[in-house]
């Protein structure tokens, strides 16, 4: 049997762990040998064997006391921009190359003292900017689906190592659909949950205010356990965070009856389902929704006509706060700082022309532009405007709906490299994720089949504000009736 | 305790000078005038070389046109956004605003954290005496 632990899902892990079946370090030895018969994905970006072990011993040591909690010996991972204290944090730049921070990221800490066991730090686009993962200054990552393609991103380390069984679980982050989108091109469930939710202390900054991190695991039962110790509030820390109590999603998954959806309306946005889309993605989605019409569901068509201008609108506001945060990346309290230079300001402009990538400068310029004298009004206050007529449509639309249905992306993994070249063509593969991000909903990504060359499709959920719960049980009720999530990748 | 409320967003000397810029900048005789604002105009390579010198990036020559290419590929989607209609429609900087999450909090101010000035300075490129150093400023 322990040749199969990495094909359990997290809440099974922890039922073998609570019945001394395994423990947290045979767990933690057995992912870490995968880790490395699978360094040909490149989901890794550091390990520290010493570190994990020895959190997986006081796991063992808190099993061995008596103490039973949901998460306590699981192993997992972290997406690179998450800083932490055991392991080196790069954000997928070679601005940080070595980089260590002198403290954890709230998320790592939340999910340590839950007795989860860190072991690494997963690839991702080089400052959360990318949707492929082939923007890292570490090299792209593969899909376990398929090595030549994309597994998707930013989040794609994280999606990579799930799928392949790397680890049971990862935290990721989403910005304008890097939980999601990689979560549907790689095949597992993620769930991006309202702004503010989790704490953003310790999340290296992309655009912090549509910033937020979130698990990806197999399953919505999986990501409800570990967002449960996630969430919560950190008002001295992250003061945008929200100021809500804990909720124990799992509790919130069971819904009775062989009609458990029974009276749940689903929205399904008519520009999602528009000649934008891909005949696979949208037949595999709309296979999903007759499954979810067969729980009890119905579906109704719901308007959101701003979706094509929440790309402009992303692309000017989330590079705008980008050029501020990254102004921090100087060469002087931390990261790179270029060798040969002269006076201050070329010591600058060297050590950031040399630790950042082609993408990250490029919307550190377009934001520098937008909020320059005599543009702020047309671009950035015109995007923001934009910004409250897409949160208002939602609104409207949620008075006809309790949850909105469509596809995550408008295709399946694409090639690695094929859009490298041409940037704006990997922005409007965006179009479904980043309208939730700019509203600032609650959005996740449910395995819902597959498409061309057989590679995984994901359906989208997008619930109102502070309603994941009802996501997750929308997706789990789904899940116990699909296999689609318990699909694996063959191995090479 | 916790305190909410909101503060001005400019002290009011720098509110003084600001208002005394723009009225300046109107008789025309202020430092810098406004650039005259043409949403349909591509972006120049004199655009980019301004741009890149405030994000303090030093690019290469030879990538300017290829950068200038690609930026303004985005700002033919970016134009886009001048046909909505938006008269009236408040900004939305934040989902906070519509979570009723509005509030900003502000902590009390005590010192919370432990002195971790080495730990912080591990990752500096270059430290002495447990000051960041840096290149010439002053002759």
């Amino acid at each position: 049997m322990s040749a199969l632990w990495h094909e359990r899902s997290v809440a099974q892990l922890a039922a073998h762990l609570a019945a001394r079946e395994v423990s947290s370090v045979e767990l933690a030895q057995h992912f870490l040998s995968r880790i490395h018969g699978e360094a040909d994905l490149n989901a890794f970006l550091a390990l520290n064997e010493e570190a994990s072990l020895a959190q997986a011993r006081a796991a063992d040591a808190r099993l061995a006391a008596g103490e039973r909690t949901p998460l306590l010996g699981v192993p997992l991972a972290h997406k690179d921009v998450f800083v932490t204290r055991d392991f080196p944090t790069t954000a997928g730049s070679k601005m940080l190359a070595g980089y260590r921070s002198p403290f954890d990221a709230t998320v790592v800490r939340r999910l340590a003292e839950a007795g989860m066991v860190t072991l690494g730090k997963l690839n991702c686009d080089e400052f959360a900017m990318g949707s492929g993962n082939d923007n890292s200054a570490y090299g792209p990552v593969k899909n376990p689906w398929d090595r030549l393609r994309v597994p998707g991103g930013s989040s794609g380390g994280s999606a990579a190592a799930v799928a392949a069984g790397l680890v049971p679980a990862a935290t990721g982050t989403d910005t304008g659909g890097s939980i999601r989108q990689p979560a549907a091109l790689s095949g597992i469930t993620g769930i991006k949950p309202t702004y503010g939710r989790c704490s953003r202390y310790g999340m290296v900054a992309y655009a912090s205010s549509l910033d937020q991190a979130g698990p990806m695991a197999r399953s919505a039962e999986d990501c409800a356990l570990l967002l449960s110790a996630m969430a919560g509030g950190d008002p001295d820390r992250d003061s945008t965070s929200l100021d809500l109590p804990a909720l124990d999603y799992s509790a919130q998954l069971q819904a009775a009856g062989s009609q458990p959806l029974k009276g749940l309306r689903i929205g399904l946005p008519k520009q999602f389902f528009g000649a934008g889309c891909s005949a696979d993605v949208l037949a595999a989605v709309r296979t999903a929704l007759a499954e979810f019409e067969k729980l009890g569901a119905s579906l109704l068509e719901v308007d959101l006509p701003l979706t094509e201008l929440s790309i402009p609108a992303y692309y000017v506001i989330a590079p705008a706060e980008a050029s501020s945060n990254l102004s921090r990346f100087d060469g002087v309290r931390y990261g790179h700082r270029a060798k040969d230079h002269g006076d201050l300001e070329d010591m600058y402009k060297k050590t950031r022309s040399e630790g950042f990538g082609a993408e990250v400068q490029r919307r550190i310029m377009v934001g520098t532009y937008v909020l320059s004298h005599g543009y702020y009004d047309a671009y950035y206050l015109q995007a923001q405007k934009i910004r409250r007529l897409i949160a208002e449509d939602f609104q409207k639309a949620f008075a006809q709906c309790d949850v909105i249905a469509g596809p995550v992306a408008p295709s399946v993994a694409w090639a690695i490299g094929e859009k490298t070249a041409d940037p704006l063509a990997a922005y409007l593969a965006d179009i479904y994720t980043l309208s939730t991000s700019l509203a600032g909903l609650p959005g996740m990504s449910v395995p819902a089949g597959f498409g061309q060359g057989g590679l995984p499709v994901g359906l989208q959920l997008i619930g109102n504000y502070f309603e994941e719960a009802r996501l997750l049980q929308t997706a789990h009720q789904f899940q116990q009736v699909s296999d689609w999530h318990q699909r694996r990748p063959v191995a090479p | 305790m916790q305190r909410t409320g909101s503060k001005p967003l400019l002290y009011k000397p720098f509110q003084l000078r600001l208002r005394r810029h723009l009225r300046s900048n109107e008789e025309g005789t202020a430092h810098f005038r406004f650039h005259v604002f043409d949403p349909t105009m591509a972006l120049t390579p004199q655009d980019i070389a301004r741009v890149a010198h405030l994000a303090r990036l030093e690019l290469p020559p030879q990538e300017t046109q290829r950068t200038l290419d690609r930026i303004n590929g985005l700002f033919q989607l970016v134009e886009q956004m001048a046909a909505v209609p938006t008269a009236g429609v408040q900004p939305l900087a934040h989902p906070a605003a519509v979570t009723g999450q509005i509030a900003l909090r502000l902590r009390d101010d005590v010192a919370s954290e432990p002195n971790q000035r080495e730990a912080s300075q591990v990752s500096a490129p270059a430290v002495e005496r447990g000051l960041f150093l840096v290149p010439k400023v002053i002759e």
